[in-house]
């Protein structure tokens, strides 16, 4: 975005300053947890990566054994490498709808109205698709 | 766009390689402008896909854990060369990867 040297132009390139480094460090924490469930499970399961086993066998029983939240948590809670690295990919996918919530504020700080309406729509959008996901399972 | 949007969610794939023609010809954005904005994009839109992915039991750690790993640092890594890469040749690079693309799907589609 385009912003002039006045003193909001500046408020408003570091409030977008300050968002990037969020997203930032959301994936990169992402990353780390991700990288540290794939340490743990493959200590935990030795079979995957000596060769002894296929991703088909492991695949095999179908539906993923982690489907919702408090499939997740205890997981984690139970030290899974699997649930752990669930929950790096759920904070991963967080990212991007903390962004669009951000951005909320940062068009609603610059008086943007049109753009506040498509942002929360798109958020609702977005919460909407996380709701309704099991619709059908 | 919208049929980008419904091939993405159908499809699994980015519909990137929709997106950026479509900004590049259509609406004559900037190259680097168009791959960014359609990179943000599809990390909004994978957002809600994964969602629904993640409901149905259809994301397995075995197999997304390091996808997701190598995808994020390989991206980090693209998006600090998008800055001192000339437009020209990321161009070529975009033209190339779609020659790929389609011709792996083609492959998999017909020759199964």
């Amino acid at each position: 975005m385009i912003t002039g040297e006045s003193a909001s132009g500046r408020r408003v390139q570091r409030l977008e300053l300050a968002i990037s480094y969020l997203l930032r460090a959301g994936v990169i924490c992402s990353l780390a947890v991700v990288l540290i469930g794939i340490a743990a499970s493959a200590v935990q399961h030795p079979a995957w990566t000596n060769g002894t086993v296929t991703i088909r066998q492991v695949l095999s029983s179908g539906r993923s054994p982690f489907s919702t939240w408090s499939d997740v948590v205890a997981g984690v809670l139970g030290g899974n490498g699997q649930a752990i690295v669930m929950f790096g990919l759920l904070v991963l996918v967080g990212t991007p709808v903390m962004r669009v919530a951000l951005s909320i504020g940062l068009f609603a700080y610059q008086k943007d109205r049109v753009f506040v309406a498509i942002t929360t729509f798109v958020l609702v959008l977005l919460l909407l698709s996380f709701v309704l996901g099991r619709a059908g399972v | 766009m919208y049929i980008a949007g419904i091939v993405s969610g159908l499809l699994g794939i980015g519909s990137g390689a929709l997106k950026v023609p479509a900004m590049d010809l259509a609406m004559r954005l900037p190259i680097k402008v168009s791959t960014a904005s359609s990179n943000f994009m599809m990390g909004v839109t994978a957002a809600a896909s994964a969602g629904v992915y993640f409901a149905r039991g259809d994301i397995h750690p075995v197999i997304a854990g390091p996808v997701a790993a190598g995808v994020m640092i390989g991206a980090t890594l693209g998006s600090r060369a998008l800055g001192r890469i000339q437009s020209h040749w990321i161009r070529i690079a975009f033209v190339v990867l779609l020659l790929i693309v389609s011709l792996q799907m083609l492959m998999h589609g017909v020759w199964q």
